[in-house]
């Protein structure tokens, strides 16, 4: 059948993966027409759409009529499936997906189907952390949307309450994270809440880290600065004796063009001391700052002894 | 729970320990089922079901799917007897383990059994005749090489010793070689071991130990530090030596006062010359086993501490925190008398050093060091 666009109700929320056709699309249809017919399903005083949004969206906007198909009446499960079904070629992003679990996730428990038709193994790692990411209010949902916050650290706060939540809402909405980054914040922050059995909250209020994100810093030096202050909080000796290290190493190496490193958590007292030769003459030099390094004491009253 | 009620009321006649529920299951492997222990351990639960598994079927499909208690009879094709996994990077004890059996039923918080084995099926290795044939083979090859065994590393090795008898059938089989000293390392009490050993001098019963306030909040099921305590008393009347192995050492709130009194506890039961040796232990884990205590354990929040991973990519507390623990533990157990018994279990010479004092070369390598403490009549000590 043939129907005008205004006919037919798009606001059904099976339609969980509706967009809006872009220029390239609008023309392909001016091109070529609609190939393919919408679903719609009869309510009871309207027509509902059950899949191709955005043909008719195009179509309305070319003044063409919609070519449609209408299917039996069905549950939302099933429309929301049917919809799931006719749009297998999309491609899967976090926004998507979540999109797709928070619909089927409204009408109860998400069948196997469903996980499967999104490319997510039932009882795999992966599926465990979409669920954890279910777990988290809505409003999440759109900062993974815009990959300021990666799958992982979904469940690290899936335990978080929701006026902790609130309040780390802004570090996720204001800063872009790496996956690293993001996950070791929220991973020393819950760790040091739940260690000390205070809210999360407490800590951010304690450590001024809204202060930091509000700063006029750049949003590099606020990341790296909320960083070493929750570092400090969850690790304070070790961060005590990372410190004192990099001020001796630091002190040793000073003016020369060595570099010097500790990376073994002070397991053992190797350092790895490293510099770039270009001539003849760097070298020598090179040499001569060595021979003054080894007579600095580098590992007496080393910060572990 | 009905289940565990009705086979409560059929074992009736059955003693049955405190450390233990009641198996809901016994599967035995075909293979094993007609051999002395599998028929011992069957005859001594009437009550409960028992499956047959026949060749090429996985024990998935019949036990541990609704995480149920079930006992494994298994006929094990695996080496019984093999080195302790140690490490290049620290110092190792030279201890050699008796595979017996796999799990336990003890919920230990910061156990890795728990992330090796995700059900409750305890695992016993029925056919101990291969056993005993391999450590004919190993053990009887060459009689002036010493060993020091032990079976309490994938298992607890008393456990299950009111079914299995494990222990008391390897201490009376090993009384055969003189070059053999068996160490049974366990958290509970059971002695019965004891009627069977040969000789004092071939068993060393040896007790998990830590403070009271770790062993009550952490090791579910286990026998309080006094029992354990009283046990090696029992033992030390009856001739036998000691071990003891403060391991995990845990950093908690208040960790002073709990291992001060536990040092106080055991020289409360003990003598110093009652022990053969003693290891202290920091805790240290596979990165893997903390998601597994966090959601096994929730309350167990020593697993936020300053943990760093170590240089066998193990994680351990940072090195300042537990050497404190450890000069603080050493210190007291040294101020009571026990010295030379006390090795440090993995960690580098650095951290002997500061913490005992020497190192296990000054002890003429740690292995031999250990050899010589439980052989003392051999090594004239």
């Amino acid at each position: 059948m043939n129907l005008a666009p205004d006919d037919i109700n798009l606001t059904d929320p099976c339609l969980f993966w509706a967009q809006e056709p872009g220029e390239d699309y609008i023309q392909n249809i001016r091109e070529l027409g609609q190939a393919e017919p919408v679903l719609i399903m009869a309510g009871p005083s309207e027509k509902i759409l059950v899949a191709g949004f955005k043909r008719v969206k195009a179509l309305k906007a070319l003044g063409e009529k919609v070519l449609a198909l209408k299917i039996p009446p069905a549950d939302s499960r099933s429309k929301g499936l049917i919809y799931l079904l006719t749009n297998q070629g999309q491609t899967l992003d976090q926004a998507r997906i979540i999109s797709c679990l928070r619909y089927f996730s409204g009408l109860g428990d998400i069948s196997e189907q469903i996980w499967k038709l999104l490319g997510i193994d039932p009882g795999s790692k992966i599926q465990g952390l979409w669920q954890s990411r279910l777990s988290l209010p809505p409003d999440w949902d759109r900062l993974a949307a815009e990959n300021k916050i990666c799958l992982e650290c979904s469940q690290v706060l899936e335990h978080t309450s929701p006026e902790d939540l609130d309040i780390l809402y802004p570090f996720f909405k204001e800063l872009s994270w790496s996956r690293g980054n993001s996950l070791n914040l929220l991973t020393w922050l819950t760790e040091k809440s739940r260690m000390d059995q205070a809210p999360l909250s407490a800590y951010i209020e304690k450590l001024k880290l809204e202060q930091v994100l509000y700063s006029r810093l750049s949003p590099n030096d606020k990341i790296k600065i909320i960083l070493k202050k929750v570092f400090q909080s969850r690790y304070p000796v070790l961060s005590q004796l990372k410190n004192d290290l990099a001020q001796r190493l630091g002190r040793i190496s000073r003016g020369s063009r060595w570099r010097i490193e500790h990376k073994d958590e002070f397991e053992s007292q190797q350092i790895q001391i490293s510099t770039t030769i270009n001539s003849q003459k760097d070298l020598e030099k090179a040499l001569s700052q060595l021979e003054q390094i080894s007579k600095s004491g580098v590992f007496d009253d080393w910060p572990v002894r | 729970m009905t289940g565990q009620s009705d086979n409560m009321k059929k074992y009736c006649s059955t003693v049955q320990p405190s450390h233990m529920a009641w198996p809901e299951n016994i599967v035995v492997d075909q293979e094993a089922a007609s051999t002395p222990l599998a028929r011992k351990i069957i005859r001594k639960m009437p009550g409960v079901p028992l499956h047959t598994l026949s060749p090429g079927m996985n024990i998935s499909e019949l036990a541990g799917k609704d995480n149920r208690l079930v006992i494994y009879l298994k006929h094990y094709r695996g080496r019984f007897l093999r080195p302790c996994p140690a490490t290049r990077k620290y110092r190792c004890c030279g201890y050699q383990i008796i595979h017996i059996g796999e799990n336990c039923p003890l919920n230990c918080s910061y156990c890795i059994l728990q992330a090796y084995f995700q059900d409750r099926v305890l695992k016993i290795w029925a056919n101990q005749e291969d056993l005993w044939t391999e450590l004919d083979m190993v053990l009887g090859r060459d009689r002036n090489r010493l060993f020091r065994v032990g079976t309490g590393e994938f298992t607890d090795s008393l456990a299950l010793e009111h079914l299995t008898g494990y222990s008391a059938d390897l201490a009376q089989f090993l009384g055969n070689y003189p070059n053999v000293c068996l160490e049974l390392k366990s958290k509970i009490i059971d002695l019965s071991w004891m009627e069977k050993a040969p000789s004092t001098r071939k068993v060393l019963p040896a007790w998990s130990v830590n403070s009271p306030e770790i062993i009550s909040r952490e090791e579910g099921g286990a026998s309080t530090l006094e029992e354990r305590l009283k046990a090696a008393g029992t033992c030390a009347d009856k001739g036998f030596r000691v071990c003891l192995h403060f391991d995990p050492i845990i950093h908690y709130p208040g960790w002073k006062k709990g291992y001060a009194h536990a040092v106080e506890m055991i020289l409360d039961f003990l003598r110093p010359e009652h022990i053969a040796y003693l290891s202290l232990g920091s805790f240290r884990f596979m990165p893997g086993l903390k998601k597994t205590i966090i959601r096994n354990h929730p309350g167990s929040d020593y697993i936020y501490n300053e943990f760093i991973t170590g240089l066998d990519g193990k994680a351990r507390l940072l090195l300042t925190l537990r050497l404190e623990q450890f000069k603080y533990i050493a210190g007291k157990l040294k101020k009571g008398g026990v010295s030379r018994q006390i090795y440090l279990c993995m960690e580098s010479d650095r951290v002997w050093k500061e913490a005992l004092g020497y190192t296990p070369k000054d002890l003429g390598g740690l292995a031999r060091h250990l050899l010589n403490l439980s052989f003392k009549d051999k090594a004239g000590l």
